[in-house]
């Protein structure tokens, strides 16, 4: 209920950019691919500064999406569910002003997933080896309400000003003995600056900061059977408790930093390099305030540098993007002891911390985009990319050790049609994954067969992907207020090709249809 | 000078990477602990058979087993942190030793534990059925029953030997009965403090033989008061704990006889009953002629907990009176909470579930001329069988390995 509150209050102020522009840009077939539009024609489009808005080449967009998603198939990581489906509603707009842009959105996501084990966290990040679970198969039905929103405003004539926030909040339930009940929140703001350095030349920096919180219930409803609740540290490995409820929260803060350079020559030519760093923590705590446990934490350092060279004519738009990012992640164990103080009191003291899990990871994309443009929009895109993961996870102190290179190609071709003042995008695509070399020590690791091995082989697995879209825009005829209808139908298959017995013959498969409104 | 900086700022962004990949890190290390055992006098470890030496993590719960190594010392690789020593074994004559120590493992370590002698006595818990069932599967149902066995070959006289229950439950605190970070020698009891009538030898118990006693000495299974879910029957036990006296809704089996009540502390409960989640029971024996009733009313033997503000008093019953004693735990890990010093009880057990109906059976170590000597180092970890259907009066015909 209280999501569908924040719903209904909210939901004027996503929409508030969208009031504002009921009358702009008369610009028909730029409107219905605004998002080809925004990416070409704003150099900054994607870059982790709130001021980009400021460039957006549309005055406004309007954006409203209901839809359904299904995905069923065995070709699937052992801690997902090989069966969800999921409804989703997403709005987002943004409008500019004389000196000021604002974005926005507010989305909405129930999913009940099927069959899920190994994890019954829900916002804590995916690397992070600390993870309480069950290896029950349950029901899980999971919900999601997502709030943003951001402004850029030109205090100066060299020097915009932007602030932007994300807030998210979830739950996860499910109704199998042990049944966690899991509640999370997520939120992070970034204020942001871009200075003229010339005519050709800005440079921008954001800073952001980010929280976390987190909470853990496991029941039982019969009450009397005891269940075992594995707090996992990494690879598989992990200590065991036993009863009929336990309780954890992981608290997460984090800070991140984008430093930016941009370069336009008001011709045809542009360039942006972003640099970037992110800190990231979070902190398991286990049992109540009473006796508080400190069930291990995760320190991510990332460090990521970014950069896209456009080259935009009448006719075409060629776009290449770099990009790297380095991860380095710790999980820190605390060995703790139980003392009581003078008062009587019983705690939990700290008496030695070591690194129990370590992960280095380092990924890399090279991605090409050509666009056939017919009066400033695409009628034909092409993409094409390569994506290459070096990862090494160690675990302490027996040394487990997980090592694998990825490298994945992929390329897709979207034609767009118009007929009439209605457009039809036809897109196709596919993917190949070659696992180039991996290695696993897991000699000693309880859950070695159930666990360890199966996710290493879903990480290094080869497989390849198929994927389909067709989607029309309808132009609705309301006076004074450019607007379409969409509907669209996409399709997915990924298959695998490799040679684990986990996933011999397996494939994940997706089907998602929905309507849209533009305006 | 733009252009340059487009070149130079990537390349600036790895160096730093690089050069910040290099960082000292402590990771989690194995150490090994080397443990050294301290003999009472008279005592070599050549006198020492069935050794046990585990090393458990306190905070994780996991277990290690130590291998012997020269010297006569044990060893254990383990990886850091805070454990706890449990050592039991056994001398000639059925005579036990146990040793129980704690000790931080960061670092190669040497640890010393001082073993002492286990209290032995013929008279021991053979059978405990603690965990009750719940009627429909939703009431607690309290059919409990203790079977104590004279595994000696001379008589034992039960007159006065007391029966109760350590203060204390199966939480996330630790025992407040703490002296220099080890639990005292003393055993406090509470709830209904019981003990079996006579004058001395009223009540003598023959080798190879035991005696039931039952909360509630009826056919649980049977009885339209009963429970349908119960897999006993009480009506023909020895003996009976009924409680009266104390709260009226107890009922009584006038053919058997009752166990005396010599104190009542904290809240009036139905029945005697061993809590579902376990806690630590004993059997003990005054110093002779002394009037239980006098000692169970005398301030000298009643403390209120060391770790507690309340100022309810509990009766304190000196290590050196315990006959045999049981440490059953909570079925809960994270719950479970040590109450028996190792000279007693050197570990724990606990059922799989709660409320199973099942009850924990003593091994039988050999039988001699058809007499079941049952297995006892005062280790109830290697002592007893978990998830038994109960036996109350029947003994085993073969060995349990």
């Amino acid at each position: 209920m209280f999501l569908k509150h924040k719903i209904l209050t909210l939901f004027g102020i996503a929409l508030f950019p969208v009031a504002l522009s009921a009358s702009d840009d008369a610009d028909n077939n730029r409107q219905r691919q605004y998002k080809d539009i925004l990416y070409l024609e704003n150099i900054r489009y994607g870059i982790d500064n709130p001021t980009s808005v400021s460039y957006s080449p549309l005055n406004h967009t309007a954006d409203i999406k209901i839809g359904y998603n299904y995905k069923k198939g065995d070709f699937v990581n052992i801690d997902k569910s090989p069966k969800e489906k999921t409804l989703f509603i997403d709005m987002s707009g943004t409008k500019k002003l004389k000196k000021t842009a604002f974005e926005g959105g507010i989305g909405y996501q129930n999913t009940i997933e099927y069959d899920r084990r190994w994890n019954s966290t829900l916002y804590i990040a995916s690397d992070n080896p600390f993870i309480l679970a069950d290896s029950v198969r349950s029901k899980y039905n999971v919900e999601k309400f997502i709030l943003n929103g951001g402004f850029s405003w030109d205090a100066l004539s060299f020097m915009k000003f932007g602030i932007k926030a994300h807030y998210e909040v979830g739950s996860s339930a499910d109704q199998t003995d042990p049944r966690p009940d899991t509640k999370g929140m997520r939120f992070n703001i970034t204020p942001g600056l871009d200075f003229k350095l010339s005519e050709k030349l800005n440079i921008g920096v954001s800073l952001g900061g980010r929280l976390l919180n987190e909470e853990i219930k496991y029941t039982n409803v019969v009450g009397t059977t005891n269940y075992n609740f594995f707090l996992m540290n990494g690879l598989g490995c992990f200590y065991l408790q036993n009863g009929t409820s336990y309780q954890r929260r992981y608290k997460g803060s984090g800070w991140y930093g984008n430093l930016q350079l941009m370069w336009d020559n008001h011709s045809f030519l542009s360039n942006i390099v972003s640099l970037g760093i992110d800190k990231n923590s979070e902190r398991a705590e286990d049992g109540g305030t009473q006796r508080l446990f400190i069930g291990g934490k995760y320190n991510r350092t990332q460090y990521d540098i970014y950069d896209r060279f456009s080259i935009l004519h009448e006719n075409s738009a060629h776009n290449i993007t770099i990009s790297a990012s380095i991860h380095q992640i710790d999980g820190i164990w605390y060995d703790q002891k139980s003392v009581t103080n003078d008062n009587g009191q019983t705690y939990w003291e700290i008496v030695n911390s070591s690194i129990k899990h370590k992960e280095d990871r380092l990924e890399g994309t090279l991605k090409y985009r050509f666009d056939l443009l017919r009066h400033s929009v695409p009628t034909l895109t092409v993409n094409t990319g390569i994506n290459f993961v070096q990862s090494k996870t160690t675990n302490y102190p027996d040394i487990y050790l997980q090592k694998y290179n990825n490298l994945t190609i992929n390329a897709d071709i979207s034609k767009h049609f118009s007929i009439k003042k209605s457009l039809l995008t036809i897109t196709f695509s596919g993917n190949y994954k070659f696992n180039l070399s991996s290695s696993l020590y897991s000699d000693g690791i309880t859950l070695a067969e159930q666990y360890t091995i199966p996710m290493f082989d879903y990480l290094t697995a080869n497989h390849y992907g198929i994927y389909g879209k067709i989607e029309s825009k309808i132009p609705l005829n309301i006076q004074k207020l450019q607007s379409y209808i969409g509907i669209y139908l996409q399709g997915s298959t990924q298959q695998y090709t490799g040679k684990s017995i986990h996933y011999s013959n397996t494939s994940y498969n997706q089907i998602e249809g929905g309507i849209q409104f533009l305006f | 000078m733009k252009k340059i900086l487009f070149y130079i700022l990537p390349l600036l962004a790895i160096l730093a990477v690089v050069s910040c990949s290099d960082d000292d890190e402590k990771v989690a290390k194995n150490a090994t602990l080397s443990i050294t055992l301290k003999f009472p006098e008279g005592y070599t470890s050549a006198d020492l058979s069935e050794t046990s030496v585990k090393v458990t993590n306190t905070q994780t719960s996991q277990t290690y087993d130590a291998t012997k190594g020269d010297n006569d010392k044990y060893s254990v690789v383990v990886p850091s942190g805070e454990y706890q020593i449990s050592i039991s074994g056994q001398l000639p004559g059925h005579i036990s030793l146990n040793g129980l120590t704690n000790v931080s493992v960061y670092a190669d370590t040497e640890a010393t534990v001082t073993l002492s002698k286990g209290n032995f006595s013929g008279l021991i818990f053979k059978e405990i059925y603690y965990s009750k069932v719940k009627k429909n599967g939703k009431t607690p149902y309290n059919d409990e029953f203790y079977e104590l066995y004279n595994n000696s070959d001379e008589v034992v006289y039960l007159d006065n030997v007391i029966f109760g229950v350590l203060e204390g439950t199966q939480g996330i605190l630790p025992s407040g009965w703490m002296e220099n970070g080890e639990l005292m020698k003393i055993c406090a009891l509470t709830s209904y403090i019981t003990a079996f009538p006579g004058n001395g030898t009223d009540h003598p118990l023959q080798p190879g033989k035991s005696v039931v006693i039952a909360t509630k000495a009826m056919n649980h299974k049977d009885d339209p008061n009963g429970c349908p879910e119960s897999p006993v029957n009480l009506e023909n036990a020895d003996w009976e704990i009924y409680v009266g006296d104390y709260n009226q809704k107890d009922v009584d089996n006038p053919d058997v006889p009752n166990m005396n009540i010599i104190k009542q502390i904290g809240s009036v409960l139905v029945d005697f009953q061993v809590p579902y989640t376990g806690n630590a029971i004993i059997i003990a024996r005054l110093p002779q002629g002394t009037d239980l009733n006098a000692f169970a009313n005398d301030e000298s033997n009643l403390m209120t907990n060391p770790a507690s503000t309340a100022a309810t008093k509990y009766l304190i019953i000196p290590q050196e009176y315990v006959l045999d004693g049981v440490d059953i735990v909570n079925t809960n890990a994270s719950k479970r909470v040590k109450r028996l010093r190792p000279e007693i009880d050197a570990g724990t057990i606990h059922n799989t579930t709660d409320y199973c109906g099942l009850s924990i059976r003593r091994k039988v170590h050999e039988i001699k001329d058809g007499r079941v000597i049952y297995q006892d180092t005062n280790n109830s970890e290697n002592d007893f069988l978990i998830d038994q259907v109960p036996t109350p009066g029947i003994h085993p015909t073969s060995v349990d390995n």
